[in-house]
Order: structure tokens, then sequence, then C-alpha cells
């Protein structure tokens, strides 16, 4: 999956989830959407780029200092 | 507002942690209790009894004094805002690994047993689709299903274990010396870890009703896990040999194999596939429902239902890029989630109870006072 696909997807996705909140004035709700939106974003974009070594565990076992 | 019809009750919620904890409990415990304890493994979750009916206690005594609260609000009025929800922000992130990490074992599980030419991103996607489609009815839906099915989980494993007593070789199971206390002990950590869920279920108390119910049900409950988990290790152990069993990606299914009933019903490994694929899907569906219950507290939302997509766009990738290979994502299980678990299911409700003492009064009732 390429990254304009992968953002597309998101930014559809949270724009439906989006618009009733907007409408029923959710502003707490709506921005909290929008954190999770960002987070998934980049998180989409990193693992499109690095699909055959993306690996959390690795990241926390190097952070953690256990292997 | 909330109605009771929205609601769980704790019956049904320890049938939901019996679920859950079968999961794991099929996937690894037979194995690492051989690896630590050898033929002695089988005794392990015994020694669980003790921290598992501390933790009832100390759930039961907090609710008891902070009724109506979630157990997030409980952490906020005895820790205080800026820690307590510094604390609920790490357990949405480890809600949130949890629910990832066991997606991933689930699509593991089954390319491994029985798709092996499947992509797994389309068993991710076929996993989550579901699960967020069936989280808009509310988490009363899983409740109430698994209800219904776990008698028919618990016949199960009565009739396959019935099926192989017959085959378990003492020898493998015995004998257990006083010299296998340290090893036993050792092996119960990871019985004790999953059994550590439950602290996790309470994120969710301010959706249970009758919590008067928890110390008889929560009895039962560590009666049946405990009873199970032993049974299932010791058929497995039993049957396999220890040597075997530590060696074997998946001891559960390779005993499951061996049943045949005077040579005409063989090959009923599905049964146990079908267990799985259920356990799975309640599991990664709590985990779920947790998570969006500690963001709505944390954030003090008033519905969590629109991040439900989103979430789930989430954890499809979150799930993909969790690990390159199952064998990480096992060693980060034995080596740090075990202890982690450990620490927040059993000594951090530990710390809360005591909090709880020194604290004298419980903020709702000084407030119906003034």
């Amino acid at each position: 999956m390429s990254i304009l696909a992968v953002i597309l997807i998101i930014l559809l996705i949270t724009v439906i989830d989006m618009l009733p909140l907007i409408k029923s004035k959710q502003r707490k709700e709506a921005a909290v959407l929008i954190a999770l939106g960002l987070i998934t974003i980049a998180y989409g974009c990193y693992y499109s780029t690095h699909r055959y070594s993306a690996s959390l565990v690795n990241v926390l076992f190097e952070l953690l200092n256990m292997r | 507002m909330k109605t009771d019809k929205d609601k769980i009750s704790v019956r049904q919620l320890f049938f939901v942690f019996t679920i859950i904890v079968s999961s794991p409990a099929t996937r690894f415990l037979s194995k690492y209790m051989a690896v630590n304890a050898k033929q002695a493994g089988w005794v392990s979750p015994l020694v669980c009894t003790i921290p598992f009916l501390a933790l009832l206690f100390i759930i039961d005594s907090l609710l008891k004094k902070y009724q109506d609260h979630s157990m997030s609000d409980i952490i906020e009025i005895l820790m205080g805002r800026f820690i307590g929800r510094l604390v609920c922000v790490f357990y949405l992130l480890m809600t949130i690994y949890f629910t990832a990490m066991y997606t991933r074992y689930y699509v593991e599980r089954l390319t491994s047993s029985i798709y092996p030419y499947i992509n797994n991103s389309l068993l991710i996607i076929l996993t989550l689709i579901p699960i967020a489609y069936m989280l808009r009815s509310g988490f009363t839906v899983i409740a109430r299903m698994s209800e219904v099915l776990l008698p028919f989980i618990g016949a199960m494993l009565i009739m396959l274990s019935s099926f192989l007593v017959s085959k378990v070789r003492t020898d493998n199971v015995l004998p257990v010396y006083f010299n296998d206390i340290v090893p036993i002990v050792k092996s119960s950590l990871a019985p004790a870890a999953i059994l550590a869920f439950l602290f996790y279920l309470f994120f969710l108390s301010d959706n249970i009703v009758n919590l008067k119910s928890l110390k008889p049900f929560g009895y039962i409950t560590a009666y049946v896990n405990i009873s199970s988990i032993t049974l299932l290790s010791f058929i497995t152990i039993g049957v396999l040999g220890a040597s075997l069993t530590e060696r074997s990606p998946m001891p559960t299914l390779a005993v499951v194999k061996q049943i045949s009933l005077m040579d005409t019903i063989e090959n009923i490994e599905a049964i146990i596939v079908a267990i799985w694929i259920f356990a799975d899907f309640t599991l990664i569906t709590t985990f779920f429902v947790i998570a969006l219950n500690l963001i709505k507290s944390i954030f003090r939302l008033s519905d969590t239902k629109p991040l439900i997509n989103t979430l789930a766009v989430f954890m499809y990738f979150l799930s993909m890029g969790i690990c390159s290979t199952k064998f990480e994502l096992e060693e980060f299980s034995t080596k740090v989630l075990i202890p982690l678990n450990l620490i927040l299911g059993y000594v951090f409700p530990a710390v809360l109870f005591v909090l709880s003492k020194l604290k004298k009064n419980n903020p709702a009732q000084s407030n119906e006072k003034g």
C-alpha cells in the first residue's frame, strides 16, 4: 500500500466519523478523533515505508536494552 | 445516559474473563511450564491461586469503597489527577499493545494451523471489520455471546480431556519432588500473568452491575480457570512429555491431533480451532473496549463510538508492524510482558489497596455529608 493510499483511506474514515460530531458540536470528541487520525497516518506511513523491516517489538527491545 | 440494559453483570464479566484466559492458555502455557518445570509443570497453575484470590479481594475492597466509579476514576481519586491520568495513559498504551499483539497472534495461529497460504494482512482485516461493526452495538453483545458459548467450550474441554486421559503416561507427569518447588514457582509466573487480565477488565467497572456478588462469582471463576489450566497442562505434558511439549510450536494442537476413537473418529482438531477463533475474537474485542473506555476516562468524552473505525485502522497497522516474525513476539512476551503484566496486574492494585486504606474518606461520601 502506497503512502498516498494510506493517507487517503485514513482521511476518508476520519472525515466520515467527524461529520456527525461537527453537527452535534461534540468538540472534544472531534479533537480526540483528529489526534487519533494523525497518529494512525504517522504510523501507517512508517509501516508502508518499512514494510519488510518494521518491528515495534525490536524497537522496544532496543529501548529497554534487554537483548 | 446509560441504562441497565447497556451494562453487563459480574457473572457475564467472569464468563468473558474465562474465555479470554483460555486463548493464551492453549497457545503457550503448557510450553512455558514444560520449559521451566519439565514434568512438574502441570502443578504450577495451582500456585497462582493465592495471588489471584488476593487480587479478587483487592478489587472487591476498592469497588466497595468507591462505588459507581470505574477503575480509572479510582486511580485518579487515590493518586491525584496528574499521576492518576499518567498511570491511565500507561494502561491505555498497554491495552492498545495487547489488542495489536493478540490480533497478530490470532492471525499467526491461523496461518500456521489451517490457512498456510493466506496473507496475514487479509486475515487481520477480516478480524477487525466484524469487531468494529460489533462494537457499535456495545460490549453487552460480546458478554451475552460469551454467556451462551462458554458452557460449550467447557464441555468440549472435558470431552477432549476424557478422550486423551488414556494416552497420559505417568512417567511424563511424575515424579514431583521438593526440588521442583523453585521451577514450579518460576513456571507459575506465566499463568499468573494471564490471570492478571482480571484487573484490566475492571476498567469497565462503570458498565458493570451487581458488583456485590463479585467475591462469590470470583471464587467460582478462580476454581474454573485454575482447574482448567491445570487439566490442560496435565494432559499436554502427560501425552507429549516435557521435552516434546517444549519443542512443539503448538503443543495443544499436537495433542488434540492424536485423538482417535475406535479408529473411526479422527482429526477432530477443528474443535480446538473453533474454540481458538471464538476465544481470540472475544479477547481482541474485550481489549478494544477497554482501550475505548480508557480513552473516554482520560479525555472525559461522552461517547467513543466515532473513534472505533479510526482505532481499528490504527490496530491494523500496529498488528502488521508489531513484529517481523512470530518468534520476536514470543520472545518479547516471555521476557518483557510476563514481568510487566505481573506488576500491572498484581503489584499496582496492591499499591492502590494500601493507598485506599491510608485515605480516610471517599470524596463522594464526604461531598454527601457536606
